[in-house]
């Protein structure tokens, strides 16, 4: 397998490099280091099973990012505050401009470009960025190193010790047809309570861009986070997110993650329940369709005693599309104590469409209470009919499945915000789809 | 046993009893099974090591066909040019040092007609083993193999009348040389993996049998394996042959003495159900834990036939072992039922594959694993739904009890659902023994290690309960001595 | 159905097995006496690379590709899983040696 030349990408990385301070520079020397030396991942690591690594290669260097994001999204235009505590518009991982309600600004919570803040704000910053990259067994490593190399910009978001933020951040991210690399960081100090959502797009329904993105989270002590991400790329996009999470002593992280877009997608996601107490909630629900190509994967790492997690991720596939869940679950013996449980369900829409689920358990230690379940069906034939009794029509009633399916993450995004914009494109991909 | 109710009083009662009849025996796998006896009067024993010499050789003291010698050589490079396996458990395997091992090995020159022909020796091996008795009580036929060969075997004669053939492989190939011909290897190619390879090229003994149409056999078959030779490879390969509407049950048992330096098991089984015809396949596998078993088991079902793989896992030092069905015909249906028990620097990496192709077939795992003392129990599964199988029902259940902090439990299934209308449904837990249950037990006067055996044995019960009574009791027994001194 | 060149006919050789990317796809071609069969490269059991695998004579005589990973067989001329562990068959392409050309015909939409 042939790793594309690396010449450019140094290049670009060098370039990317002269606006930073010397640690980020050197962080990102290192990180293109370790992508050259990496070699692709094999097609043999059961990560890599459905998805051939060659197809995340980038083929040039990133491209200069577009500086324009275009329309903003509908729940953006009233220009209030009255449904976030602040919005940002990011284009091809460049944070472009933020904007956070005037009345809780002193707060002193942060809406910001990553860049700028490692820069301005080192101590806030440094100590966070890459630090996450050894927990759990350093999990898809190879792509995340290039995007640490390469990263042209992202979001810093930093909530204050102790503070409760009523209203979401919200973020609309759209990628053009090029390469970018975005990083961003999340940080909820101590005792704080806040909610980000996060939406991606394409500029253009056309655009075949490829977009590596790495997030970093932080959750601490008693803080109580959520972060909703809302991925709805065109047809033609590919889409490597990492997401890696740590969360301390009696935090709470509560993911939602929605995938309905992307032409060949690989997400990673890790949570590392680093302190007693700590806690993972994650929802995901992925609509699959057309020729589409999503392969998600988590991985849980109950690193301290008494921590838990619950894992609820559901697929629906449609027309020529597939959908691969791989979800790890390990409780070292570090971990006494702690509960851990997972669910994968598939629903199968088309006879050509094609859902793989792999959960898997790693257990090191017996006071543990843990459990995982999948089940892969097609639409309940009862529930069909007994919608149609109710005067539904055959198209209707399997929409109206399929949302209930999808409810418990739904409910899950703030009201206002993206939920109903969610529905209504699951609406028009099974409208298509039926 | 309920855990909301708790025991009965004859329950209580019986697990008292049990319980100090496992004190009773007091031995341990040594004493029972781990002696070994005195190899100089073997009849022929291979220089260590392999090459294609020692292929040739095997082939050649057998006097097999061409064909067969063709496919060991061919075999012999597939094994050679195949990269050890990455998963599993690495670390161990590289440590097997294909150098140092006997790949063929034969303690006697004849293979005896009568228990009174087996030399005297051997004999006694399995006397001690209790194999002759088992079969006067209950068996439809008994083969038992010692290092590579087949040294007894006998059939009920009423069997051998239907047409029913149950010999060794080696015999089987001289006698059957066409149906061998025509099945051998199709399940599971000698590519396959590293270890079937290196099962066709030095494979010696296993059974060979076939079942004619509308035949029944109702009472079990049996073959029992014991290693004695350190450093010895024993590669015994089966092949059973069910014909339309027959039925079939076969039993193996495996042991083997306990040696500083580490021996190596790799078997090979093919089944093949025709339609409407039903295989049930039971292991005890009781290897010391010294033994690498390393073996893969495949099976076909035809159209309405019925594979049972009923598999227990309790000795060996790493186990890795998957067995599998193919369910090609309509209204196949495959149930794989296994217990692992990981003690003690044991590794049982176990765990079954269905493949549904056709139409309506159906398949039911159930797997419980136990570790203890460090030991590590790994199920890993694959079910795979292929387009066209449309109905197919996939129902997998996986249950682990840790019985002590530094024990693991690993879960590895992989679904791959290609077709709209199936019932793919998998689920599985993790847990210790609870301490309620423990808590109304020992307030019952059960002291902790009965309460927990009684659990424990509460929790393999849907194994047990499909074994021929004799083996369950064995069974029983062998967990017995596993979990002696367990608690306190 | 666009019929395309694929190589020459003296770079296919008979025995000879090769591999081709064609748009979104990657192809083995195999020449066996004076017959081309063009089918996926890839095996229907775990995606192994079909093309690496070698030519064999199955039981009825057929022209047959062994996978190189675990021993699958398919009959070139139809595709059907001839050995496990692969039971499904593979995708199939009609090609034809026209002069000093390989010529495939891939359909639009596949
Ligand atoms: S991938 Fe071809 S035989 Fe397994």
């Amino acid at each position: 397998m042939s790793v594309s030349p690396l010449s450019p990408l140094v290049s670009a990385s060098l370039a990317r490099a002269s606006g930073d301070p010397d640690w980020l520079a050197a962080a990102r020397a290192a990180g293109l280091e370790r992508y050259a030396k990496g070699g692709l991942p094999s097609r043999a690591e059961h990560l890599w099973r459905y998805t051939d690594p060659v197809r995340l290669v980038p083929g040039s260097a990133p491209s200069d990012p577009e500086t324009r994001f275009g329309d903003l999204p509908p729940d953006f235009a009233d220009g209030t505050f009255e449904r976030a505590s602040a919005y940002a518009i990011a284009r091809d991982g460049v944070l472009l401009r933020a904007a956070v309600d005037p009345l809780i600004a002193h707060l002193g919570f942060l809406v910001e470009d990553l860049r700028a803040a490692a820069a301005s704000r080192r101590a806030l910053v440094e100590p966070r960025l890459f630090a996450l990259r050894d927990t759990c067994d350093g999990a898809g490593g190879r792509f995340d190193d290039l995007a640490a190399a390469l990263f042209t910009g992202g979001t810093f978001v930093h909530v204050p010790r102790g503070v409760t933020l009523d209203r979401p951040v919200r973020i609309a991210h759209r990628v053009g047809g090029g390469f970018a690399a975005s990083r961003s960081l999340v940080v909820a100090e101590a005792q704080c309570t806040a909610t980000v959502v996060i939406d991606l797009s394409s500029a253009a329904e056309t655009d075949a861009g490829t977009l590596h993105e790495t997030i970093e989270i932080h959750v601490g002590r008693g803080a109580e986070l959520r972060v909703v991400f809302v991925q709805r790329l065109g047809d033609r996009a590919t889409h490597a997110p990492v997401v890696r999470s740590r969360v301390e002593r009696d935090g709470v992280l509560d993911t939602v993650t929605v995938a309905l877009g992307g032409g060949l997608v690989k997400s990673l996601q890790t949570v590392e329940l680093a302190e007693p107490g700590a806690r993972a909630n994650a929802l995901g629900i992925v609509f699959a369709d057309g020729r589409r190509h999503l392969d998600h994967h988590t991985f849980l790492d109950h690193a301290a005693p008494s921590t838990s997690s619950d894992l609820d991720y559901r697929a629906a596939v449609a027309g020529r599309s597939r959908s691969s869940f791989t979800g790890r679950l390990r409780i070292p013996a570090a971990g006494a104590r702690s509960s851990a449980h997972q669910s994968n369900r598939n629903l199968v829409l088309a006879d050509t469409a094609r859902a793989d689920a792999i959960p898997e358990l790693e257990i090191l230690t017996n006071d543990v209470s843990c459990s995982h379940a999948v089940a892969t069906s097609p639409i309940d034939e009862e529930q069909l009919h007994f919608a149609m009794t109710r005067g539904l029509s055959p198209a209707d009633a399997r929409k109206l499945i399929v949302l209930g399916f999808f409810e418990p993450a739904l409910e899950k995004i703030p009201p206002g915000m993206l939920a109903d914009g969610v529905r209504e494109v699951l609406e028009r991909k099974l409208g298509a789809a039926s | 046993m309920t855990p909301d109710n708790g025991p009965t009083p004859a329950e209580t009662a019986a697990a008292e009893r049990t319980a100090s009849e496992a004190r009773d025996i007091g031995g341990d796998y040594d004493r029972k099974y781990g002696f070994h006896d005195d190899e100089s009067a073997y009849d022929f024993k291979s220089k260590k090591g392999l090459d294609h010499a020692i292929v040739e050789m095997i082939s050649r003291y057998k006097k097999e066909p061409e064909w067969m010698r063709e496919r060991r050589h061919a075999a012999l490079d597939v094994f050679l040019a195949k990269p050890m396996p990455r998963w599993g458990n690495s670390k161990l395997l590289d440590d097997i040092d294909f150098a140092n091992i006997h790949y063929y090995v034969r303690a006697s020159e004849r293979q005896g007609k009568t228990w009174e022909e087996v030399p005297e020796q051997v004999k006694k091996t399995f006397d001690r083993l209790g194999i002759p008795e088992a079969e006067r009580k209950f068996l439809a036929g008994v083969t038992a193999q010692y290092e590579s060969e087949v040294v007894y075997h006998s059939i009920r004669e009423d069997l051998d009348k239907l047409g029913v053939v149950f010999t060794d492989m080696d015999t089987g190939l001289r006698e059957h040389e066409e149906i061998v011909r025509r099945h051998w290897g199709t399940v599971i190619p000698s590519e396959d993996n590293k270890f079937s390879a290196l099962n066709t090229a030095v494979w010696s003994g296993g059974s060979f049998v076939y079942v004619p149409k509308g035949v029944k056999v109702e009472i079990p078959l049996q073959a029992y394996f014991r290693i004695n030779t350190e450093n010895m490879g024993q590669f015994e390969r089966t092949l059973i042959i069910a014909d339309e509407g027959s039925q079939v049950h076969y039993i193996e048992g495996c042991t083997a003495p306990t040696y500083s330096s580490d021996s190596l098991h790799s078997a090979v089984v093919e089944l093949i159900a025709m339609p409407g015809s039903k295989i049930r396949y039971t292991t005890i596998q009781n290897w010391s834990k010294n033994v690498y078993n390393l073996v893969t088991k495949r099976a076909v079902a035809h159209a309405g036939a019925r594979v049972e793989w009923i598999d227990g896992n309790l000795g060996s030092k790493l186990t890795m072992k998957y067995p599998a069905v193919y369910l090609v015909g309509e209204r196949a249906h495959a149930e794989i039922l296994s217990v692992a028990f990981s003690g003690k620097d044991q590794h049982q990496d176990a765990g079954s594959k269905v493949v549904h192709v056709a139409p309506n077939t159906t398949s039911v795992v159930t797997s419980k694993s136990i570790s203890k003392d460090g030991g590590r129990g790994t199920y890993r599964g694959l079910v795979k739904v292929h387009k066209g199988a449309k109905g197919a029902k996939v129902n997998v259940k996986c249950d682990a009890l840790i019985l002590d902090a530094a024990s693991r439990s690993d879960t590895y299934p992989t679904m791959e659902v290609d077709e709209k209308k199936v019932a793919v449904e998998h689920e599985a837990t993790v847990s210790k023994v609870g301490d309620e249950q423990l808590f109304f037990l020992m307030s019952r006067g059960l002291t902790e290690e009965e309460a927990t055996l009684l659990i424990v044995n509460g929790f393999i019960e849907p194994f047990t309960k499909e074994l021929p009574m004799e083996y369950a009791v064995e069974l029983n027994r062998l967990i017995q001595l596993e979990m002696e001194g367990s608690v306190g | 159905m666009t019929e395309r060149r694929l190589c020459a006919a003296a770079d296919l050789p008979p025995g000879a097995v090769r591999v081709f990317e064609v748009g979104p796809w990657s192809l083995a071609a195999a020449r066996v006496a004076n017959a081309v069969h063009v089918v996926e490269n890839r095996c229907s059991h775990d995606d192994g690379p079909l093309g690496a695998g070698r030519l064999v004579e199955g039981a009825s005589g057929s022209a047959e590709i062994e996978c190189p990973r675990h021993g699958a067989r398919f009959e070139l001329a139809t595709g059907r899983a001839s050995r496990m562990p692969a039971v499904s068959p593979i995708e199939r392409f009609p090609a034809r040696v026209s002069g000093d050309d390989v010529l495939v015909d891939i359909p639009e939409d596949a």
